[in-house]
């Protein structure tokens, strides 16, 4: 349950630093932070997963 | 680009790949029900074949075979049309200044909505052979976007080099059906001689993904994580090649088109 929680917040964060960086941010750059934010992103919510549903089971 | 843009693009899309038919749309869903009926006949009813290491029930291969094989079309559908779609595109490219990294996000967003439709239908099965894996189904959604951002990425790299060689469609097409047999998708890891299960391990990104789904449908468990995140960093690192080489030849990329 907590997990899920955290989760849906990180999304929610990420997708808001999202739309501020391409509401901000214009040309190359903004796409290479996105890239940046999607790989932090995916890597946080795995260890996550791997840390609270991997004790869990 | 414009989002609303991007969405037109898919609408048009779907309106394109169904135009003309008499049943329209619902061929979505008649070809993955198709695949699933006919792999759950055949394998289950006909051959009664047997997953090794599998729970012993009568689904479990065609559950491992549908389970593999609807992402990996996912997966392919995309590669293999954004590896064309600034060739598709060149009359628009012509006449609208597009963003032309963002273009072939359409085909992504178009093979998503199409995946999702065939993975409601497989749900639908489950739920009816009483095989639904609980709540390591939310896993599914972060599998499938990391596939996608992979598949953007080399589908993106291909469609620029696509520009400049025509042969790179086909070379393409080779190398997705060699890409098919190395990867455990109608064949089963236990059966492959060592060296080939530990090639899967280390560098095949595709099985990376597929064994993900697998461990939530075939096993009911959580996927491997440290493979999902090789997976994460492989597809954002191909992903980032792409985009810089598409940076680098923008200019020659528009003289061809």
């Amino acid at each position: 349950m907590y997990f899920f929680l955290i989760t849906t917040g990180l999304t929610v964060v990420m997708l808001l630093i999202a739309k501020w960086v391409l509401w901000r941010i214009n040309g190359s750059r903004s796409t290479l932070i996105l890239i940046a934010l999607s790989t932090l992103y995916f890597l946080v919510v795995l260890q996550l997963s791997q840390f609270i549903l991997g004790h869990a089971a | 680009m414009n989002i609303s843009l991007l969405f037109d693009f898919t609408r048009q899309d779907f309106v394109d790949r169904y135009s003309g038919s008499a049943l329209g749309a619902l061929w979505a869903f008649i070809h993955p029900l198709v695949m699933i009926f006919i792999f759950t006949v055949i394998f289950a009813n006909v051959m009664s074949a047997k997953l090794p290491g599998g729970s012993g029930g009568n689904y479990d291969y065609p559950i491992y075979l549908v389970s593999g094989l609807l992402p990996w079309i996912a997966f392919t559908n995309t590669i293999t049309r954004c590896s064309t779609v600034f060739l598709e595109k060149r009359h628009l490219l012509n006449k609208i200044r597009l963003t032309l990294a963002y273009l072939p996000v359409y085909v992504v967003i178009s093979e998503t909505v199409t995946f999702a439709i065939a993975f409601t239908l497989f749900l639908g099965f489950l739920a009816a052979t009483n095989q639904l894996p609980g709540a390591w189904l939310l896993f599914v959604p972060l599998i499938f976007i990391l596939q996608q951002i992979f598949a953007f990425g080399l589908g993106l790299l291909f469609g620029v080099l696509n520009v400049f060689l025509r042969d790179v469609k086909e070379l393409v097409t080779i190398v997705l059906t060699f890409w098919f047999w190395l990867t455990p998708l109608v064949w089963v890891p236990a059966v492959a001689p060592e060296w080939l299960q530990q090639l899967q391990d280390y560098i095949n990104p595709a099985n990376w993904f597929i064994a993900a789904y697998r461990d939530i449908f075939v096993h009911h468990h959580l996927p491997d994580i440290n493979a999902l995140s090789r997976l994460v960093i492989i597809a954002h690192a191909v992903l980032l090649g792409a985009w810089f080489l598409l940076k680098w030849l923008e200019k020659d990329i528009r003289d061809f088109l």
